[in-house]
């Protein structure tokens, strides 16, 4: 089962962090697919967040396709991550080859992840 | 939603039923000590029980007119210690705001809220009247001086009228409480209020609740009962009336200046050829001098129509009540 | 998107003085709703008057479509309402205030009820004038959610509460809300009490309402820029707040700032430091979105 924990200050939006944090425990394989995810009640009690916030957050995950919702059950993990990584194995290597040049030309991995989210922002301005 | 009534008016319903105790046991104190002095004064061929007087009586009868007052009181306490506070209360705590955002309308919690006090005053003021009506019938003629029960003070505290008092006062009391907030203490005008209805009632209202029954005084200054009024009646006053058909002169005087007149005795001896006195001379004038009364009879009918009109009030006054509180805004 | 709560032109007069004017907002059903503002602003005034206990003096206020009639049972059934004063029946036990609370209301949720409270370590069998002024406004609180009401009116439900008691008044709220998906509105004079709850923000200052908008686009909507002061000249009905330090110069603007020159900075404010900038200025202009631009629903804004 997953803990959120909420930054207020980082300037992230409540419901995206709740996302981020789920995305992360699937890639840590914290959350295998099947786990049910805490329910908006259970996240209430764990954090001071407002309930339509968690709501939004689990339709986002629906959205991405990485959780499933069970009428009467509860949110469910649909996918890891990891199988994506495994479902596409030289995309990732890749990638991970494209890291290694960036690191090498010296950028910080802080960087390194700006590049890809500018990157990845201009794409969806194109689309 | 009954007992959190009771709960909050603990202390309150306790000293009223230690007061109606009380009640009770003087009234039985008193019950011997009348039966003791009847005994004794019937040795002396005096019969307190028609109203005569003797000595080993008096303090009997004493004791018995202090504890006819206080039962008389028992409706005004209802009123002030049950009544008063039921809704002002609510006010004084804010508890209002509590109650009249629950899923219950404002009528509903006024009505449910006085019930709970209504009904249990109803019950309680009928066993006890049962009480005082064994005991004023039988003592209460010998402090009354040989009156009866219809006279004014038995009447006040004996029969049906005094539960419909109560009930009256507990709701009047209700009431002031919910309406008189801002300038007066709502306590200090109940008392008011209460001594009002008590006042009014008998003195003006109650005589002529029933037909009166008018008897004549002769010229000579007898007044003879019809059989009717045998037995200790009510007298209620007493007045003139005008002898039918007779011939007013123009130098006619107006009535107060005739009854002025005729009081004075310096003119009665000029009317000694037609009878005695003042009602000689009223007679000289047209004027026919008159008792009024009510007679024993009547009682019941007096009691039920008095009780009647007692409920009457309470219906619009919890009428306003509820009128009252749903036009209440913050 | 339906509506909680609408006032139109709402305002209440108190002999001379006005506590409410000129009120017009919306609540979108199922959000929680935060209004804020000084005391005397007239936030107390609102909630009355959404909750029946007062009478407007004009304008109107409607629930859930309907007028507000204080003395329909079916506007009492779905409008809770807790007083500022928190009152309570102080001589009754707790269980027995709860079971009060079950007689006078149709739909009670007494499991719930109680379950707040003992999770709060508040002990059902002790008379409530025993209980601390935390303890007892949970209580008030936890009386006023039994009633599964759609909407509920809470006026200062965390004033004078120590912070553990304020932290359980909290809990019990989001897990009402959360179960039962109810429309809330409370009041307050501390912002960053309602910012981790509210996903709407009502300003009210001086009797008026400044603001009355969903808080993500309030957030989104205004921005503070850092610059010299001289290189760029503002509309000034934009500009909610500004301080000049020396040459530079830092603004509070609502909506879109504009094309602005290289040495201009622009950054994300937080609630606190637009609902300060607004309370300071009276004049700014209102921000009331229309519903359909600020619609709650609305996944990535601008």
């Amino acid at each position: 089962m997953i803990e959120f924990r909420l930054d207020r200050h980082s300037g992230v939006p409540a419901y995206r962090q709740i996302i981020d944090q789920v995305r992360h425990a699937i890639h840590l394989g914290i959350l295998q697919p099947g786990d049910q995810l805490p329910t908006v009640r259970e996240v209430v009690r764990q954090i001071t967040i407002n309930p339509n916030t968690v709501h939004r957050a689990y339709r986002e995950l629906e959205l991405q396709g990485l959780t499933e919702g069970r009428t009467g059950s509860g949110t469910f993990i649909r996918q890891s991550l990891s199988e994506v990584s495994k479902q596409q194995p030289k995309l990732l290597s890749q990638l991970e080859l494209w890291i290694k040049r960036a690191r090498d030309a010296g950028l910080e991995i802080e960087a390194v992840e700006a590049l890809i989210a500018e990157a990845m922002q201009s794409m969806k301005e194109e689309e | 939603m009954t007992w959190i009534t009771w709960r909050r008016y603990r202390v309150r319903i306790i000293s009223l039923g230690l007061y109606v105790v009380a009640l009770i046991v003087f009234m039985v104190l008193t019950q011997h000590a009348f039966q003791n002095a009847a005994v004794v004064c019937s040795r002396l061929h005096v019969d307190i029980n028609q109203g005569d007087y003797c000595n080993a009586a008096s303090l009997a009868k004493s004791h018995g007119s202090l504890v006819e007052t206080a039962i008389a009181l028992l409706p005004f306490f209802i009123g002030l210690v049950l009544g008063t506070p039921l809704v002002a209360n609510e006010f004084e705590r804010k508890t209002n705001r509590l109650a009249w955002s629950q899923g219950v309308t404002r009528t509903r919690w006024l009505v449910r809220t006085w019930l709970t006090l209504a009904i249990p005053t109803v019950v309680v003021m009928s066993l006890f009247a049962l009480i005082v009506q064994w005991w004023a019938t039988h003592i209460v003629t010998s402090i009354s001086s040989g009156g009866g029960l219809i006279e004014p003070a038995q009447m006040r505290i004996s029969g049906v009228a005094p539960i419909a008092l109560a009930l009256l006062l507990l709701t009047l009391g209700m009431l002031i409480g919910i309406i008189v907030r801002r300038f007066f203490s709502p306590y200090a005008t109940s008392v008011v209020a209460f001594f009002v209805v008590m006042g009014v009632m008998p003195t003006l209202v109650l005589s002529s609740l029933a037909a009166k029954i008018v008897v004549p005084t002769s010229p000579y200054g007898i007044t003879k009962l019809p059989n009717a009024l045998r037995s200790r009646p009510w007298f209620i006053s007493s007045g003139y009336r005008r002898i039918p058909g007779f011939h007013v002169g123009t130098h006619a005087r107006s009535v107060s200046a005739v009854i002025q007149y005729c009081s004075n005795t310096a003119n009665w001896m000029k009317y000694n050829n037609i009878g005695k006195g003042y009602p000689a001379c009223m007679l000289a004038h047209g004027l026919q001098v008159i008792s009024i009364y009510q007679p024993a009879s009547h009682y019941w009918i007096l009691q039920w129509r008095e009780a009647g009109l007692y409920v009457a009030a309470t219906g619009v006054l919890l009428s306003l009540s509820i009128w009252s509180i749903r036009r209440w805004s913050a | 998107m339906t509506v909680a709560l609408e006032t139109v032109g709402l305002g209440r007069r108190y002999l001379i003085n006005w506590g409410l004017r000129n009120c017009s907002l919306k609540v979108p059903e199922g959000s929680i709703a935060g209004l804020v503002g000084p005391n005397g602003a007239g936030k107390s005034t609102l909630i009355r008057l959404a909750a029946g206990m007062s009478k407007p003096s004009e304008g109107t206020v409607s629930v859930f479509g309907e007028r507000v009639d204080p003395n329909s049972a079916a506007f009492l059934a779905r409008v809770g309402y807790l007083d500022q004063l928190r009152p309570l029946y102080k001589h009754l036990r707790v269980e027995e205030m709860l079971a009060w609370g079950e007689r006078l209301n149709t739909s009670w949720d007494m499991v719930s009820a109680t379950r707040w409270l003992v999770d709060l370590e508040i002990p059902l069998d002790w008379k409530i004038s025993l209980l601390s002024t935390g303890q007892q406004a949970q209580v008030a609180l936890a009386v006023c959610m039994g009633k599964s009401s759609d909407l509920l009116l809470l006026d200062e439900p965390m004033a004078s509460l120590d912070p553990l008691a304020r932290q359980g008044v909290t809990q019990m709220l989001l897990d009402s809300v959360a179960e039962k998906g109810t429309t809330v509105l409370l009041s307050s004079h501390i912002v960053s009490e309602l910012e981790p709850i509210c996903d709407y923000l009502i300003i009210l200052s001086k009797s008026r309402v400044q603001v009355s908008a969903p808080t993500e686009y309030l957030l989104a909507n205004h921005h503070v820029l850092v610059g010299p002061h001289e290189s760029q000249s503002f509309d000034p009905v934009n500009v909610i707040s500004s301080k000049i330090a020396g040459r530079q110069a830092t603004l509070l603007v609502q909506g879109d700032p504009g094309t602005l020159g290289p040495d201009w900075q622009v950054l994300s404010p937080d609630l606190q430091e637009i609902v300060l900038a607004y309370l300071a200025k009276p004049s700014a202009e209102q921000f009331v979105p229309s519903v359909e631009m600020s619609d709650l629903n609305q996944g990535e804004l601008s």
